[in-house]
């Protein structure tokens, strides 16, 4: 039987602690994320607001609308290229960027997200290389889209 | 026996008790109240308020071209509930019949919208991209076309409209004059409540040049109440506007994409 008082004191001095402490830290910034990257560079705790569809974090990106874990992206340099104007005047139609250097081809270590899922921004390491007259960016095992929708600019991974 | 009994029985009582505390911060979140019936005599819906309403939109509606700044702070919550206001800068142009700008930034990415009478485009200067669709030929369609197609909308979108009267008042349920203040925007307005079932909030209209100031409005369908706040000022009605300001080359050395919904499939 003391045993048995031994548990339950513990079990309720457990929780009252661990609720107490989280219902004051609520206050007080404690959790993390409180003061974070900021708004331009992304605030985890603040959900998707109006910045984009998903929110950024510095090394990592928040995959909206997909039931996959998070996609951890190491930085990697951004590819070089320089893009084709379009003549003075006209309607800017598909213009045909080339691609002056390529991404790193060695490895950037993220795994191939779902068909579907959104980012805010183009992942790492990935390059542009247009197809039939639209723009795509190749990544490694897989493509995205940059497309304009629900307020933002976002990139889709799309098959192919 | 019976003595521990007493105790185990006074702990879990604790425990409940401490785990509802703990809750309460949760269950103190703001609901959207009842509103209880009006006394006998009063109307919901004020015919005076209606008038002041009617002036602003009239004036809008009437403008051959207007130019406006809109700061925006509106509410979303954190993933903990936690209302975050994000801020938002817009500056308006429009040009009647058939074209409007609207450069917006803010705390997020900046970008610009733009209708030239034939086509809409969303332009990133921070990403070098350029969404491009054609689009109906005149102000209303083209707002219409652009939240159909990609779920966008601006600040100031239900002021530019051919008929902002119609558009303001669509499913009002209650509206009334709250009074005058000097403290908005720099002018007289006066204050008018407005309420829906799907909004309900404010607006402050000068009372001298039937401008709106100030808009607050709470969105009822969201179960998180959001508010947003609109404050509009550098009103310019029928002045000349730059055409440079509806020209599009501007975006002739962004990439090329195209509108569409995160969820919407692609062609």
């Amino acid at each position: 039987m003391k045993i048995l008082s031994y548990i339950l004191l513990g079990l309720v001095g457990f929780t009252t602690l661990t609720a107490t402490t989280d219902a004051e830290a609520y206050w007080h910034g404690y959790r993390g994320g409180w003061r974070g990257p900021g708004w331009g560079g992304g605030c985890w705790r603040c959900g998707p607001g109006w910045v984009g569809p998903a929110a950024v974090v510095a090394g990592a990106e928040v995959v909206e609308g997909a039931t996959a874990p998070q996609v951890v992206v190491e930085q990697a340099p951004a590819p070089v290229y320089v893009q084709q104007a379009a003549p003075a005047g006209t309607v800017p139609v598909a213009a045909a960027p080339v691609v002056v250097a390529p991404g790193p081809v060695g490895p950037v270590g993220y795994s191939i997200p779902p068909i579907g899922a959104t980012y805010p921004n183009l992942l790492p390491g990935c390059f542009l290389a247009p197809r039939n007259g639209i723009n795509f960016y190749q990544c490694q095992g897989f493509r995205m889209r940059p497309l304009y929708g629900g307020n933002a600019f976002y990139y889709r991974v799309v098959p192919g | 026996m019976h003595s521990l009994s007493k105790i185990a029985s006074a702990l879990i009582s604790c425990l409940i008790l401490s785990m509802a505390h703990a809750q309460s911060a949760d269950s103190n979140r703001p609901e959207s109240p009842q509103r209880p019936k009006l006394p006998k005599g009063m109307v919901a819906i004020e015919p005076a308020a209606l008038d002041l309403l009617k002036l602003m939109t009239d004036k809008l509606a009437a403008a051959k071209s207007m130019q406006f700044d809109a700061l925006v702070l509106s509410e979303y919550p954190s993933i903990d509930g936690i209302p975050v206001i994000y801020s938002t800068a817009a500056k308006v142009a429009l040009d009647r019949p058939n074209r409007f700008d609207v450069v917006v930034s803010g705390d997020g990415p900046s970008s610009e919208v733009l209708f030239n009478g034939k086509q809409l485009f969303a332009y990133s200067p921070e990403k070098n991209l350029v969404a491009v669709s054609n689009a109906p030929s005149n102000i209303d369609e083209a707002a219409k076309f652009a939240y159909d197609k990609a779920g966008l909308f601006f600040p100031g979108d239900d002021l530019i409209l051919s008929n902002p009267y119609a558009h303001l008042t669509q499913g009002l349920t209650d509206a009334f004059i709250v009074g005058k203040t000097k403290l908005v925007g720099g002018v007289e307005t006066n204050v008018i409540v407005m309420a829906g079932r799907q909004l309900q909030g404010q607006i402050w209209i000068g009372a001298k040049d039937n401008l709106p100031y100030m808009a607050s409005w709470i969105y009822l369908g969201d179960k998180s109440l959001p508010r947003t706040t609109l404050q509009y000022k550098n009103w310019k009605l029928n002045t000349s506007i730059p055409s440079t300001r509806f020209d599009a080359s501007r975006f002739s050395k962004a990439l090329t994409i195209e509108f569409a919904q995160p969820d919407a499939p692609l062609n």
